[in-house]
């Protein structure tokens, strides 16, 4: 039993081992984000020096790069591919194919009964503004300067300058993403007919939304990224369920030996009022660096979501990520809390206590996959 | 007068390159650089070299404060120089590379 978890682990992981990487560590503890960071770093873009680029024939460049990531608290792994080009303004498409158990993390282990879904997502999005200054009017005075030495320090004072208004480095970037989910598990209905109690459900569902993204180097002292989405969804409420094991007892007896027998067969099963529905997600995440806190970055985000047959819930959290060498685009891990339902509006669960809406969420980045492709291939 | 292609890479810790300048030509990076491989690389024909026989390049790039970034040139296809912006990004998100490159 233990090898065919293990087994059954190892294909879930496997599977999605095919495509490329996760695009985004900093996300909630719900695994989502309206953050897209940049295109990786340059440890996961290693150059094979065998191989030469070419530009595409109708000029644009590719570049894809991997990495996978693990979010604990939705068991959920997931690689994404990422492909940059720049023709008019810079634009990028993103697809990530991922894997998440929908077992609780004490029963994974218990029976070897897993329940997983699968997702697909996408993303598109463009540049529509950078902030530039007017290098060749401010370096007027340092270009005069003979001396190499002396010509740079009055650049790097002019950079560094507080006097002349610079402004800060920016950028806007807006954002059409979908993806499709699928699952499956078995419903348990304790009130109906016994022949009936235990359902299939097959789901297949998706979300659809468009949001934006700013980047500012410094507001306040602090770097900062602002991301925010709004979209439609067809979703299951399969979280609010309840995980637990149905087992059928059967005596079995031998009327030559007087032996009986007693035959169990376990499975996981989801018991509580299942229900789908389409819903409106609103996401906002506020993710800043201060300067003086080094490679420490605070993510404060809402997520929201309305619907027609279900009470609006907004889940608000807030975390704390690790940046590699003070760069904000290259977070290597962090940690998340959040407050489900923090207006009450779902009295049903007023009995449990506040602890039971807070969730935890750790993610942190391996680097499995360092695709390279070449251009136009 | 001399004239020389050009490569020049930067690596990907630069969010976008906001100026360029080879040999006293100006040169948009949005329409110059493209990203491959986890780098803005800039390919540039027929550039011509003054009479100092020195390759002038000034480049602004923007990034995450305190990160840093590096740069290759090759010219005429031979050997990639690498060379190190002049400082770490400074708190506004601007750094430079400035170099004069003999020929």
């Amino acid at each position: 039993m233990k090898k065919k978890r293990l087994f059954l682990l190892l294909a879930v992981f496997t599977i999605t081992l095919q495509n490329a990487y996760s695009q985004s560590v900093i996300q909630g503890t719900g695994g989502s984000t309206s953050i897209l960071l940049n295109p990786g770093t340059k440890e996961n873009a290693e150059e094979k020096k065998d191989e030469g680029t070419k530009a595409a024939d109708d000029g644009t460049y590719n570049y894809t790069n991997g990495f996978a990531s693990f979010a604990t608290k939705e068991k959920k792994l997931s690689f994404n591919y990422y492909h940059y080009f720049a023709k008019k303004r810079p634009s990028f498409i993103a697809i990530t194919a991922g894997s998440e158990l929908k077992n609780g993390s004490a029963t994974i282990f218990n029976n070897g009964d897993l329940t997983s879904a699968t997702t697909l997502d996408f993303s598109i999005g463009f540049r529509p503004f950078k902030q530039s200054n007017n290098w060749e009017f401010l370096f007027k005075r340092a270009d005069e300067i003979e001396d190499n030495e002396e010509r740079q320090k009055e650049r790097q004072k002019i950079l560094d300058s507080q006097n002349l208004k610079l402004r800060a480095a920016s950028d806007a970037w807006f954002f059409v993403s979908g993806n499709l989910t699928g699952s499956k598990f078995k419903h348990f209905d304790p009130t109906i007919p016994f022949d009936d109690q235990v359902e299939k459900e097959v789901f297949t569902g998706g979300t659809l939304k468009a949001g934006f993204n700013y980047w500012n180097a410094n507001i306040k002292e602090s770097e900062l990224i602002i991301g925010g989405s709004f979209g439609v969804k067809w979703a299951n409420n399969f979280d609010d369920l309840t995980e637990s094991t149905r087992e059928d007892t059967r005596i079995i007896s031998d009327s030559a030996s007087g032996v009986t027998r007693k035959v169990a067969a376990k499975e996981t099963v989801f018991q509580g009022s299942y229900k789908e529905f389409r819903a409106y997600p609103l996401d906002f995440d506020i993710y800043f660096v201060p300067h003086s806190w080094g490679n420490i970055g605070l993510l404060g985000f809402t997520r929201s979501v309305f619907s027609e047959t279900l009470y609006p819930t907004h889940t608000a959290g807030i975390g704390l990520f690790f940046c590699k060498k003070q760069n904000v685009f290259d977070p290597i891990g962090g940690i998340t809390f959040g407050y489900r339902d923090v207006f009450n509006v779902d009295s049903s669960d007023d009995d449990k206590g506040d602890l039971t809406k807070i969730s935890v969420s750790i993610v942190t980045r391996l680097n499995l996959l360092g695709l390279m492709k070449k251009s136009g291939g | 007068m001399r004239k020389v292609t050009v490569t020049i890479k930067v690596s990907g810790g630069a969010r976008y390159l906001d100026f360029c300048r080879l040999e006293g030509y100006k040169f948009d990076p949005d329409r110059n650089f493209r990203f491959l491989k986890g780098y803005w690389v800039g390919d540039f024909e027929d550039l011509q070299i003054g009479s100092d026989s020195d390759l002038d390049i000034l480049i602004v790039a923007a990034g995450s404060r305190g990160a840093n970034c590096s740069m290759t040139v090759q010219i005429n296809g031979g050997q990639e120089l690498p060379f190190d912006m002049n400082k770490p990004f400074n708190k506004s998100g601007w750094g430079f590379f400035e170099e004069e490159i003999k020929l």
